[in-house]
């Protein structure tokens, strides 16, 4: 499953800016990005910390307005929030603490008004399957480690049928070895999901390891350049052509950043 | 020895054990209480014998009307801090609307919450009488303050991303907050009904001193003040000994068992 440029794109970015205004000065976080999501296609995009790639998400999520150039989603314009493109957070405290786990997942299919319990229940047990939680469907999250609340709310998340992840350095507070088998996870439900990712971290290495395309965006907010990465997967972190790939994303990046 | 306590025995080993202690310290306070009197010349009006104090509170029990007394003051120190946690939401309700109404709450809240219940007694019975309403009057004006503050405290420091994640499900304004401003900030609430409760209590005992006999029968500060005046002390001892079981029921018992239920429970202490 390569990335396919002829398949429709499911996000089309234009030209989107966003400055904000502090203490009378503007500051421009984001310039002239421009990019396109085909469907079912795992996006990263890379930049150093501050670089204005959460904002991005932000605004693509609608939580922050944009001050410039626009977005579209299916071909079509967004400016609230919604359930079609869910934002994932780097946050441990994405989970509300006060329901368990199941309820967690199955609350917002309650806020849409979804009433077959029986079936919603049902749902939310085979999505914790999928993600490895079944037998922690009663527990609070509080009682839950790191690697096992982000697993939740990427199952809460997959059960609403998004069309478009968007995911904010979601593995970024994960120790190596949680994020590594986090990271095949994510993986193997983007396959068998089809999934439309777009991913963002400052970590090279899971770029590479996870993506179809990077995005590197500058320290200013501007996208630099757009790569393909075609590694077969599944990919060695230290194979030759890994290796390859990481010292030609290391010549793109921002030397000021490194 | 005694205070070398092995905190792994869990709540439960730990009460039990401290139960102990208590009963210990209790009994021999009461034991020397006994013996002191008896050997010191003092007059049974101002120290009565323990033993006095215990006939005449399973007298008043019995044939009296402490029990109800009892009642009566939690009744209407209830409805007081029911009307006040309301009130609380719905001046949190008014404040959200826009930022000038949110700044009319805050001026009310730093001028009347710093104001003692006592200084708006004249006033209070100028206004709505000498009866019960009175009462609840003071204690709602008691409670209000401390709960807004908390509850403001709350929706300030719970963390953008559980807003966030709301709005992503398609939630604004009133939903957001009912089904998760609300229940985020129940620890920030709960504290603000324990601070709410001991003002409420202390505001309830001394009104009820000053207004009397309400409802016919009053309440444990009427019952206090009629056995000052009648000068039976024994009684006046077992009525300070009932108003101090009250409070250590609610902040011992009441309390931390509803922290135990919800916010123990889902990890939200603070």
């Amino acid at each position: 499953m390569g990335y396919d440029a002829m398949k429709d794109p499911i996000l089309q970015v234009k030209g989107l800016g966003k400055s904000f205004i502090q203490r009378g000065i503007k500051k421009e976080v984001l310039k002239g990005i421009s990019f396109d999501l085909v469907e079912g296609e795992f996006l990263c995009i890379l930049g150093p910390s501050g670089c204005g790639k959460t904002t991005l998400l932000k605004c693509l999520a609608s939580f922050e307005e944009t001050t410039e150039g626009s977005f579209l989603l299916s071909g079509e314009k967004r400016s609230k929030p919604g359930r079609d493109r869910i934002m994932i957070f780097q946050d441990f405290n994405q989970l509300f603490p006060w329901k368990n786990l199941l309820q967690n997942l199955l609350f917002p299919l309650q806020m849409e008004g979804v009433r077959d319990k029986k079936r919603m229940v049902e749902e939310g047990f085979n999505i914790l399957e999928a993600v490895g939680l079944k037998d922690y469907a009663r527990y609070y999250p509080h009682t839950l480690s790191g690697g096992m609340k982000q697993r939740a709310v990427i199952a809460r998340a997959l059960l609403l049928n998004p069309r478009v992840l968007l995911m904010d350095e979601p593995f970024g507070s994960l120790d190596a070895q949680i994020r590594f088998s986090l990271q095949n996870l994510l993986v193997t439900l983007w396959k068998e999901r089809n999934l439309s990712l777009l991913f963002v971290t400052h970590d090279l290495e899971e770029a590479i390891l996870l993506s179809q395309r990077i995005i590197i965006l500058s320290f200013e907010g501007e996208v630099k350049t757009i790569l393909e990465n075609s590694l077969e997967r599944p990919r060695d972190p230290y194979s030759p052509e890994f290796q390859r790939m990481r010292r030609r994303i290391y010549s793109l990046i921002d030397p000021l950043t490194r | 020895m005694i205070f070398s306590g092995n905190s792994k025995g869990g709540v439960g080993g730990k009460d039990k054990g401290r139960g102990f202690f208590w009963l210990g310290w209790i009994a021999l306070f009461l034991f020397l209480w006994e013996i002191g009197i008896r050997i010191f010349p003092v007059s049974p009006l101002l120290i009565p014998s323990p033993v006095k104090v215990a006939e005449s509170l399973i007298e008043e029990a019995t044939s009296g009307k402490i029990l109800q007394q009892t009642l009566f003051s939690l009744a209407v120190i209830g409805q007081g801090i029911a009307l006040g946690i309301l009130g609380a939401f719905l001046l949190m309700l008014i404040g959200s609307l826009s930022r000038s109404l949110e700044e009319l709450i805050n001026l009310l809240c730093a001028v009347l919450h710093p104001l003692p219940g006592v200084a708006l007694l004249p006033l209070v019975i100028l206004w709505f009488g000498t009866g019960t309403l009175s009462v609840v009057v003071i204690i709602i004006h008691a409670v209000l303050w401390p709960l807004v503050v908390n509850l403001k405290t709350g929706f300030m420091s719970l963390p953008e991303t559980y807003r966030n994640v709301g709005r992503n499900y398609g939630l604004t304004g009133a939903g957001l907050a009912f089904h998760i401003l609300f229940p985020a900030s129940l620890p920030f609430l709960l504290a603000g009904i324990k601070t709410a409760w001991a003002r409420a209590w202390r505001a309830l005992i001394s009104a009820e001193m000053i207004f009397g006999a309400l409802g016919g029968l009053g309440g444990l500060g009427w019952f206090l003040f009629q056995k000052r005046v009648f000068m039976d002390s024994a009684a006046l001892f077992g009525g300070i000994l009932v108003i101090a079981l009250v409070g250590m029921v609610i902040e011992g018992i009441l309390f931390p068992g509803l922290e135990k239920l919800t916010i123990r429970r889902w990890g939200m202490m603070r």
